[in-house]
């Protein structure tokens, strides 16, 4: 079992692969917009128009990946508001 | 070259070749249809699907015309069906490498098996996924929301076992050290399996035809000019959005737009044939938006309606009366406005062709389709066919449409000619019956 | 009493359909409370391979002897979960199917609530079918490999050919006296030059001449009894009254004093009573007489001693083990005075015109006046709008506007001078027959959009034909146009069937051609088990979409009886012996004659049930005064159990 667990770090000695710089780069920005939105919707549900005040971030950005943290069930659509925007909360737990 | 391509360079080839009555290429609605038809007919069929799951593109539409059933109810018992088979091989994941003819009903073919880094093992629950630190586009939602490296095709994949996308790997290693039962392999190397075959079929599909190159529709630009097939995306029981909802910041659309032809009958695209689907799923689309967001206004720009088919006249007409607006009038140009609304610029022909202009908040390109029919390059030896546009030509269309240049090489669905999904499946069915009366005939 | 069950129940969203009405959490919350139920549990997409996964390892692991599943209609996914069942090891008929799609969410989309209580009950009497349900065997009968073919154009010549090459017996029966339809009297047909009887010709050639083919001409289907593997079929053949050939048929025809339209030209001729072969490769190659319009004068006897009038009609008994029906389309014949079709010989149907180009030389003429401008209007009996309550076509014909598109391109080719006017309300050349669209466009075809709501006009005056016409595409111009020649582009209407739809029951649509099961799931299914649908008369469909289908037909009609032997559900009636008095109403009341009186070993003649003829009607559990008849797999009690379920609040 405990070979088996190394598999990558096998695969990465074994063909000198390194994980590439658009890669690090892209797991990088999707952590610094999720965790942007996840701190703005800490007081409470937003739509993404007030997620972009809150962030300074481009409201299609945030809607993707808003879209994306629903789908992972990190978040969860609220009500909508008079405009046509839903607000969106974090999941509990 | 990307780091999947350098694996699949070091495939391992086998030796032994493995026989089956038939050879069938893509595991859409037309490909399962005809391997179900042949297996339940005694025949040994393999099936190669190069796409991780089977289903083709039809269980990611929402409900299809013009019954309104939803598409999954119909596709994915077939999905599963082909699976369970005593007499189908699957393949998925899987590209054909080279297709030779020996000789009369004796085809040699070598199939490129390709790593999921995920072992048989493997439960669906999905860990992997939640781990994984990547997101990249997720091409089953025609990248309106993201999927992680570590991945799950689509809930109702066939087979439901999760894949690593390599080219997007950070090589973490989080997925292997949370698998519950063990089944990350990033060891797994390729493989080429040999087969030798009586007969094959073609039913490799369509592509979307790349709407970017009409560079007047701003396809790519503004996010708020997406495909029919991201609409049906939109629609679908699976959908990527919590609603239907415009891209650029997830507002209820109000006021949605299809336009007609884009990138069919338009020789300045070298696409001059109507792609024969694009009216009726625009009609069955407004259907739906008109049902889900019951306050917005849907317009559809038009050249012809071509509602041919069984109950699509009586379709169309319904969706007038439900209200859609059907305006006739090549679009000519689209642009965005600060709020990301869009304006179009169309001639109004019912109007004397005045050049006028109106203003929506969604707009749908009702794109065409385009031949997946790169296959042809595989074969070895003698050539299959293509007509002047790419589609795979038939030896007689009249007489035979699922015959191809090659004797004992069938073709069905799309990659023969845009179509619907009742005409895919009656090519299906034809092309069934034509392969086994050739393995009838020219015996074992 | 029952023995305790371990039942499973399984209840779908289908994707929304259902759990956009029905709380299915509160279903899976109540039912799970149930007696004997083990396990509920809901998802997306029951049917869908995770799904019916998720099932087979509830069998196994909760030990599971039973499972409901709640979803779509049993007819499109019984056999689905039957299937996973079986492959957990149970028996398949230990499945109970609740439908609460169509019976439930698409039912009462206006009351959630009370839908999901619905959706309860439907559940729950599944579990009481179950607890009193026990392990069923299929019936397992010989099928014929043969198989019947009714019409013998495109469609049933091409579904002939494919079955035969699959090595099963074939009989095809054809009502007129050639084989050929309705495309063997086309001219150049599209996408290519050919000709309408070179295609049924280069399907002909490979057909004939085959030992395990058998073509009746001037053929009826009288009767068909039986069922699904075992048809008994009757045909009843008209004689042709020619024994060979005729050595001079010119002569022959020209002393017939009969003059009837000639169908083969769509009437545009009139033709006698003896049909001579109405194109080259015409098969069968000898000539007919044509019964309904001969008046035996007997002068053609006179002429040919080939000619016979008294042979009989003779009647031929066939075994098959499946039926396509490829009975065609027939072309929407205008009524009398519609754009002055019949009262103007310069209107024309668009079939009538083709011959009229057929026979053309160098000219186009008409009689003998040439032909300059030709006026087409779209959609004549197709896309009709409604009014009042009279019957008309809605549904579009989908081949016309392909057709006047070839026609025009090719006349424009081979005649000098032609204008050619196309009265058009939508240019429906889908596919890649946009190219013929695209060129006629280019040879200087003119088209002019009318409204459905102010169709043309046709005005005939002395020697001149003007069509009045409004254009949407300049402003509703009103525009007189000038013709020698009016074609009214028809389309197409179901064959006129009577007789064998009284004999077939096979269901019709709305429009009036048959109704396959499933337009994607099954398109050349119908619900009758074994009969199946081809070509035209399952609706609007150009050769190449006719021949796809037919091969189709032929692929499902083979799948079937290629075995040899075909399994029959179970559920068929059964007598106690014990219990039977021998009132014998149920031999009087069984529609199919599956019940007779057998002798039973120390208990003397009581009712007993043939299983392959029985269809489990139940007209027999009715009728029994002692109640010594149940169906299997629907026995009394379950359905006692059902209804006090399905009412328990």
């Amino acid at each position: 079992m405990s070979e088996r667990r190394s598999t990558v770090v096998q695969l990465r000695n074994r063909s000198g692969l390194k994980p590439s710089k658009e890669n690090v780069e892209l797991m990088r920005r999707s952590k610094e917009v999720q965790t942007a939105i996840t701190k703005a919707l800490k007081d409470g549900p937003k739509t993404v128009p007030e997620i972009a005040k809150a962030t300074g971030l481009s409201k299609d950005e945030i809607f993707w990946h808003l879209m994306t943290m629903h789908k992972y069930g990190v978040v969860e659509p609220d009500e909508k508001d008079e405009a046509g925007y839903f607000r969106y909360r974090l999941v509990e737990g | 070259m990307g780091v999947m391509d350098q694996i699949l360079e070091k495939a391992v080839e086998e030796e032994e070749a493995v026989s089956y009555d038939v050879l069938v290429v893509g595991g859409g609605i037309a490909g399962e249809s005809a391997s179900l038809d042949l297996a339940d007919m005694g025949f040994k069929v393999l099936l190669v699907e190069k796409e991780p799951s089977v289903g083709g593109k039809m269980y990611l539409l929402s409900k299809v015309f013009p019954t309104l059933d939803c598409a999954s109810c119909i596709s994915t018992p077939r999905m599963a069906a082909v699976s369970h088979h005593p007499n189908i091989i699957l393949h998925t994941y899987s590209e054909v490498l080279e297709i030779r003819k020996l000789s009369e009903s004796d085809f040699q073919a070598r199939i490129l098996v390709k790593p999921r880094f995920v072992e048989d093992d493997c439960t669906g629950c999905g860990q992997c996924e939640k781990v994984c630190p990547v997101v990249v586009p997720k091409e089953y939602d025609f990248g309106l929301r993201g999927r992680k490296a570590a991945y799950i095709p689509f809930d109702t994949a066939v087979p439901k076992k999760a894949l690593i996308d390599l080219d997007h790997c950070i090589f973490c290693g989080q997925c292997e050290r949370t698998c519950p039962v063990g089944a990350v392999n990033f060891l797994q190397v390729p493989k080429v399996v040999k087969v030798r075959v009586r007969a094959v079929l073609i039913a490799t599909g369509y592509e979307l035809f790349s709407i970017e190159r009409k560079t007047e529709y701003g396809y790519g630009k503004f996010k708020n000019v997406i495909t029919a097939m991201q609409m049906d995306r939109l629609l679908a029981p699976t959908r990527p959005f919590n609603a239907v909802l415009r891209p650029s910041d997830g507002k209820e659309p109000s006021s949605i737009a299809f336009v007609l032809c884009s990138g069919s009958r338009d020789r300045t695209l070298n696409n001059p044939i109507c792609s024969q689907v694009c009216c009726m799923y625009s009609v069955k689309q407004a259907q739906l938006l008109m049902g889900a967001l019951p306050l917005a206004d849907v317009t559809i720009y038009y050249m012809d309606i071509r509602a041919f088919g069984k109950g699509f006249e009586e379709f169309y007409q319904q969706a007038k009366a439900m209200g859609a607006m059907f305006v006739k009038g090549r679009v000519a140009k689209i642009e965005e406005t600060e709020n990301d609304d869009l304006v179009l610029w169309y001639e109004d022909i019912e109007n004397g062709g005045r050049i006028s202009k109106a203003v929506h908040d969604l707009v749908v390109l009702s794109v065409g389709l385009k031949p997946n029919s790169e296959i042809v390059e595989v074969f070895k030896g003698e050539v299959l066919e293509r007509d002047e546009l790419g589609w795979i030509r038939s030896r007689d269309e009249n007489v035979n449409p699922v015959e191809t240049s090659i004797k004992g090489v069938f073709a069905a669905g799309c990659v023969l000619g845009p179509k619907d999904i009742p005409d895919t499946v009656l090519e299906a069915g034809a092309a069934a019956a034509q392969v086994a009366a050739y393995l009838n005939e020219v015996g074992v | 009493m029952s023995p305790n069950r371990r039942i499973g129940v399984y209840v779908c969203w289908c994707g929304g359909n259902i759990s956009d009405v029905v709380d299915v959490k509160k279903v899976v919350e109540v039912i799970s409370k149930e007696s004997d139920v083990v396990v509920a549990k809901d998802f997306m997409f029951m049917c869908s391979d995770a799904g019916q996964r998720m099932i087979e390892e509830d069998v196994k692991e909760k030990k599971l002897d039973a499972v409901v599943v709640a979803s779509c209609s049993p007819k499109l996914h019984e056999l689905t979960f039957r299937g996973a069942v079986t492959r957990a090891g149970l028996n398949p008929y230990m499945y109970y199917h609740a439908n609460i799609r169509e019976q439930v969410s698409w039912a009462h989309g206006n009351d959630p609530a009370e839908a999901t209580r619905k959706a309860i009950r439907h559940i729950r009497a599944g579990v009481a079918y179950l607890r009193h349900a026990e392990p069923l065997k299929k019936i397992e009968v010989k099928a014929a490999r043969s198989v019947l073919i009714i019409g013998g154009g495109v469609a049933g010549l091409r579904s002939a050919l494919d079955l035969s090459r699959m090595g099963l017996n074939v009989y095809l029966v054809e009502r007129e006296p050639f084989v050929g339809g309705n495309t063997a009297k086309l001219w150049e047909v599209y996408p290519y030059k050919r000709k309408g009887w070179e295609v049924i010709d280069s399907i002909l050639k490979d057909l004939l001449g085959r030992d395990n083919v058998a073509i009746y001409t001037n053929a009826e289907v009288r009767s068909v009894s039986g069922y699904l593997g075992n048809f008994e079929v009757k045909v009843e053949i008209k004689p042709r009254g020619f024994r060979g050939r005729c050595e001079d048929l010119e002569r022959v025809v020209s002393v017939c004093p009969i003059k009837v339209p000639n169908e083969y030209d769509f009437g545009l001729t009139n033709r006698c009573a003896i049909i001579a072969p109405p194109y080259p490769g015409a098969y069968p190659e000898i000539p007919s007489i044509d019964w309904k319009n001969c008046v035996k004068c007997r002068k053609c006897a006179e002429v040919c001693d080939q000619i016979e009038l008294d042979d009989e009609v003779q009647t031929v008994r066939l075994k098959v083990g499946a039926i396509v029906v490829a009975t065609g389309f027939r072309p929407y014949e205008p009524r009398q005075g519609e754009y002055k079709y019949g009262s103007s010989e310069r209107v024309l149907t668009l079939p009538q015109f083709m011959k009229l180009v057929e026979r053309s030389g160098g000219e186009l003429k008409l009689g003998n006046r040439t032909i300059r401008t030709v006026v087409f209007i779209y959609c004549v009996g197709s896309r009709q709008v409604p009014s009042g309550d009279e019957k008309v076509n809605s549904y579009c014909s989908r081949y016309c506007c392909n057709a006047v598109m070839n026609l025009s391109v090719r006349i424009l080719d081979r005649f000098n001078g032609l204008k050619l006017y196309h009265l058009f309300r939508d240019i429906r050349t889908y596919g890649k027959h946009e190219l013929m669209y695209e060129e006629a466009c280019k040879k200087g075809v003119i088209f002019i959009k009318y409204d459905e709501n102010q169709p043309p006009e046709v005005l005939v005056s002395g020697k001149r034909t003007i069509v009045r016409v409004r254009d949407l595409l300049t402003e509703r111009e009103e525009l007189e146009i000038p013709s020698d020649l009016v074609v009214l582009v028809t389309g197409m209407e179901p064959t006129p069937n009577e007789k064998l739809n009284e004999i077939l029951k096979l269901p019709i649509g709305k429009d009036g051609f048959y109704q396959e099961m499933h337009p994607k799931l099954k398109p050349v299914e119908t619900t009758l088990a074994g009969m199946f649908i081809a070509g035209a008369c399952q609706g609007p469909k150009d050769i190449r979409e006719s021949v796809l289908s037919s091969s189709a037909a032929a692929a499902k009609a083979a799948t079937l009886v290629l075995p040899g032997r075909i399994e029959l559900e179970p559920f068929t009636a059964l007598v106690d012996p014990e219990r039977c008095n021998l009132s014998k109403r149920c031999v009087d009341e069984c529609p199919y004659g599956a019940i007779q009186i057998r002798r039973y070993e120390g208990l003397g003649e009581k009712a007993w049930v043939n299983e392959v003829l029985c269809k489990g009607c139940g007209a027999c559990v009715a009728a029994c005064p002692n109640g010594a008849i149940n169906i299997r797999g629907l026995t009394n009690v379950q359905i006692e159990e059902m209804i006090r379920a399905a009412g328990r609040e």
